[in-house]
């Protein structure tokens, strides 16, 4: 355990450097996050989103990946290449940006400030999401702002990044169009990275996040993460079962890397190269990146649930929706945990998205696939959050 | 969004789940125009492992069971077939024989009939998640097991007979037009037709050039169209069997007509009152007596309910020996029919044109779905489907001709063709991926719903007008609200993000293991 409290400090109120508080009579972000709007359209939903074709923003992913992602560059190295690519990503105006200390951990709070936010079709009005949710929570807590917290909505999402390289900015794009549609907070941890800090150093900080938000927002949180955070976020749903603490109200997990055995099978066996075709079509993630990945974050071996979780039981977990690429190496740990869940009895939906690449709900905005995902993580977060929120009575 | 899961999982079926007699693929439900359809281009596809059930005995549907005299569609033929297997038809707007030799030659020319199954009907569809597979139960007990099943029981072909006091007391021959009764000769005879819908437009005037007297009982005037109906000539047949474009070219004529009529009417005023002065040209020009252009006079606007077409629908009413009677039905006797105003008609035999229960898309059939699910309930206030073919929770179950996708004026066979190759997309994900399931997402088919209500609010049928494309509250569940181009094209491409999946469980599992390299089709789901 790192964190020294609850709330350490608290730099709210500033806004961040990428979120421009700007035109706040413009629908948020309209046209990009496809929200349908009340008047009727001749053309049955999803209106087409201004999207990049998927096959330019393949090659751009490509390109960047083959940069980022490779064994033979140290981590230093790779992880200021992946921060310049970061600032590749458009973020939609109106995202407000802001950094705190949770549980001894650094991390922004992603929310679509100002107006009024489109929910999906089917739930009634609309959310107002200026100062509410967590951004006024975490104020609270630190003394800063008296603001009340009106919107009990708060979601906790892991970035990707092998558990070697990125950070919040990783998610930043897909934190800022979840908020967008749920009127929710989004928090995104800056936990630390190995190989300086191997594991359990990443799950101890999500913990910390988590405990701390305990004692700060009314209600269960929504656990989320992509990729390597996806797996973060199962493992620490996992450990806090274990220990009989608060549960989330339900898990996202977009592109989860879940068994790191697979990475580092033995020398001679297949491992993630075992399928040459599907080798051929990831073009974000390499096997021996990986390997590099699960060696560094793992060194003392990966058949532990706490960094394989998918070894570990999913009895007792809440909900979970997991989203899949087609053309994506670690679709099977999606596929193997979707296998699970039906063989007990779980309550998971997994959604693979046909000709997309790892992680591609992280450039949201960018493609309809991203809208898409977007758009079932909003409406499953809204449904776990549904008895709490006040628009639903009765619950 | 939230989904009973578990159940089936482990224990299969449960204790009696007994060995079904037939496995295939692909369930087809229907043997009319969608089934067959359907069918046919799996045939093309090189599929060998489905089945086509029907509780007919033979197949073509609507067209199997519609023989009155008459019966032929309303849209021309070469639209009101399909455009993977042209044919030359003998006129504009084929009849029943013609429609139905037309079905028979699809079966023939894809080899369909070792695949038929007739004479028994589905009575329940139920979903075994352990397998992964759907059980269909047969009238007859049989089981057939699938994959998936696409169901093509149509919206038209349970003949609805309305509740009338004392119809079994009539002594007479009396019958629905959909169960014509040939052995019955009515010329001479004295005939009352209940309804005036589009089935009684086709036959009342074949009817009444045999009969003594036909008595025909509205209770809301159709607005009648003329009818541009011809046979082609020779030439023309010589030239449509040997020059494609020039079939095409009638096709898109023929198509672009009926989005006018269709949609036009409704969202265009003047477009509506064109064609309203264009009716009541037609309707006076063949009925000189007021009182009875008045009761040719509907009651509610033009596009309300379909429009039909006919050219001597109005001739036929004005005959000296042709009643029309707009007095409600109070009851049937021995002998007759009476109104509420007491009148009492003393006829030979009843045909009741009266059209067909339509608001419950696949009722009689019990359908469950994930963790027992039941559709009925699922439907109680209401059908819907994403883009009528998928219900959320009922994973590989595609319905053809399924809510929101009757049209008003044009063809069907041409939705049924986009939803055809919209399954097709379906199966070959699942295979491409090596899916044992597909289910359409709860926020997509939601999504849908909320653009379907919204649109339909524009249009004319929703309001006020309470005709058979609406629910008893107002909800449209029948009809596609928008052009038919615009299905056409939210269909063109099976959008596999729409929907959860459930892997097969033989794909790649430990990354140790490479995949096997022929999941398909014929792989068994799960584990058993
Ligand atoms: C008189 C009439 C005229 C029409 N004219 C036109 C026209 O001009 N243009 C147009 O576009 N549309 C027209 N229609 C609409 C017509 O229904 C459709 O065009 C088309 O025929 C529908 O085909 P289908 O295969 O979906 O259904 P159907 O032709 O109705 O076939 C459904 C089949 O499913 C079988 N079935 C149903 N339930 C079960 C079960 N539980 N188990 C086993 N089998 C079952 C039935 O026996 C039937 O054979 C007309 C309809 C009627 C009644």
């Amino acid at each position: 355990m790192t964190g020294t409290g609850p709330v350490a400090s608290a730099t709210a109120g500033e806004p961040a450097a990428s979120g421009s508080a700007a035109a706040p009579r413009a629908p948020v972000t309209a046209g990009t996050l496809e929200a349908p709007s009340s008047g009727a359209s001749l053309l049955p939903p999803p209106a087409p989103a201004p999207s990049l074709p998927a096959a330019v923003l393949r090659l751009s992913m490509a390109i960047v990946s083959r940069r980022c992602f490779d064994p033979r560059l140290t981590w230093p190295v790779q992880r200021s290449r992946l921060r310049a690519a970061g600032r590749l990503l458009p973020l939609p105006r109106l995202a407000r940006t802001t950094t705190a200390t949770l549980g001894g951990v650094p991390v922004e709070v992603v929310t679509a400030a100002g107006g009024r936010v489109p929910v999906p079709a089917g739930r009634p009005g609309g959310v107002s999401a200026g100062e509410a949710g967590l951004a006024g929570a975490v104020r609270d807590a630190a003394g800063v702002s008296s603001a009340t917290a009106g919107w009990p909505r708060t979601l906790v999402h892991f970035h990707g990044g092998g558990y070697c390289v990125g950070g919040p900015f990783v998610a930043r794009s897909f934190a800022v169009h979840l908020a967008a549609l749920t009127g929710a907070a989004v928090v995104l941890p800056d936990y630390r990275l190995a190989p300086e800090h191997p594991a359990p150093a990443a799950l101890h900080d999500a913990l910390a996040v988590l405990r701390a938000l305990d004692a700060v927002v009314p209600g269960p949180v929504v656990l989320s993460g992509d990729s390597a955070g996806a797996g973060l976020a199962l493992a620490a749903a996992q450990r806090r079962r274990d220990l009989g603490e608060p549960l989330p109200a339900g898990l996202l997990l977009h592109c989860p890397w879940l068994d790191l055995t697979a990475d580092t099978a033995p020398v001679g066996a297949p491992g993630r190269a075992g399928d040459p075709s599907l080798v051929r079509r990831d073009v974000v993630l390499r096997p021996s990146w990986l390997t590099a990945c699960a060696r560094a974050y793992a060194p003392d071996g990966a058949d532990d649930p706490v960094v394989s979780p998918l070894l570990g039981s999913i009895d007792g977990l809440p909900p979970m929706v997991v989203q899949a690429a087609a053309d994506d190496l670690l679709r099977t740990d999606a596929e193997r945990l979707a296998l699970m869940a039906a063989a007990s009895g779980a309550d998971l939906q997994l959604v693979l998205a046909p000709g997309m690449w790892h992680d591609f709900a992280m450039q949201a905005g960018l493609v309809a696939a991203a809208g898409s995902a977007v758009r079932q993580a909003a409406d499953a977060a809204l449904a776990w959050w549904a008895p709490r929120a006040p628009e639903a009575p009765g619950g | 969004m939230r989904r009973p899961t578990g159940s089936g999982v482990a224990g299969g079926d449960g204790p009696d789940a007994p060995e079904p007699d037939e496995a295939v693929d692909v369930a087809i439900v229907g043997a009319g125009f969608g089934g067959l359809g359907m069918a046919a281009r799996l045939r093309r596809e090189g599929t060998r492992s489905f089945v086509v059930i029907d509780g007919g005995d033979g197949i073509g549907g609507t067209w199997r069971d519609n023989t009155y005299p008459g019966a032929a569609c309303d849209v021309p033929s070469t639209l009101y077939s399909f455009s993977f297997f042209p044919s030359t038809w003998p006129r504009r707007f084929s009849g029943q024989r013609d429609i139905l030799a037309y079905l028979e030659r699809l079966v023939d020319e894809h080899g369909l009939g070792p695949f038929l199954r007739m004479g028994a009907r589905v009575e329940r569809m139920d979903f075994d998640e352990g397998s992964a597979r759907w059980h269909l139960r047969l009238d007859d007990r049989r089981l057939v097991s699938a994959r998936a099943v696409v169901s093509a029981v149509g919206q038209l072909n349970r003949p609805a007979v309305p509740d009338i006091e004392g119809v079994e007391r009539f002594a007479g021959p009396s019958w629905h037009s959909a169960r014509w009764d040939h052995s019955v000769d009515l010329a001479g005879k004295r005939v009352a037709v209940v309804g005036t819908g589009a089935s009684a437009v086709q036959f009342v005037p074949e009817v009444a050039k045999v009969a003594a007297r036909t008595v025909v009982f509205q209770r809301s005037a159709p607005y009648v169209l003329p009818k541009m109906d011809r046979p082609y000539s020779r030439l023309e047949r010589a030239v449509h069997e040997r020059v494609r474009a020039v079939q095409l070219a009638d096709r898109l004529r023929v198509y672009l007509t009926g989005e006018t009529l269709g949609l036009g009417i409704v969202r265009s005023r003047r477009l509506l009152a064109a064609l309203t002065a264009l009716w009541r040209r037609s309707m006076h020009a063949q009925v000189a007596d007021p009182q009875l252009r008045l009761a040719c006079e509907p009651d509610y606007v033009m596009g309300c309910k379909r429009v039909l077409f006919s050219n001597d629908w109005y001739r036929t009413l004005a005959r000296p020996d042709v009643d029309l009677v707009t007095d409600p039905v109070a009851e049937v006797t021995a002998t007759g029919v009476r109104t509420v105003s007491g009148r009492e008609e003393q006829v030979d035999a009843i045909i009741f044109g009266t059209g067909f229960a339509t608001s419950d898309v696949l009722a009689p059939v019990e359908v469950t779905g994930l963790g027992g699910r039941s559709l009925r309930e699922e439907w109680s206030d209401g059908a819907s489907a994403h883009l009528g073919v998928t219900v959320s929770g009922y994973p590989n179950l595609f319905l053809l001709y399924g809510p929101n996708t009757n049209l008003g004026s044009n063809s069907i066979v041409f939705m049924l063709e986009a939803q055809i190759g919209y399954v097709l997309g379906a199966l070959q994900a699942l295979d491409r991926e090596r899916l044992a399931w597909v289910d359409v997402r709860a926020d997509v088919q939601r999504r849908f719903a909320a653009w379907v209500d919204a649109t339909s609010r524009r249009t004319a049928w929703t309001s006020g007008c309470h005709s058979w494309y609406t629910t008893t509250d107002g909800r449209n569940t029948n009809n596609w609200p928008s052009f038919t181009f615009v299905y056409r094209w939210r269909l063109r491409r099976f959008d596999l993000l729409d929907h959860t999946v459930m892997p097969l469980r033989a794909s790649p599992l430990a990354t140790a293991a490479p995949p096997p390299a022929s999941a398909t089709w014929a792989t068994a789901a799960g584990s058993r």
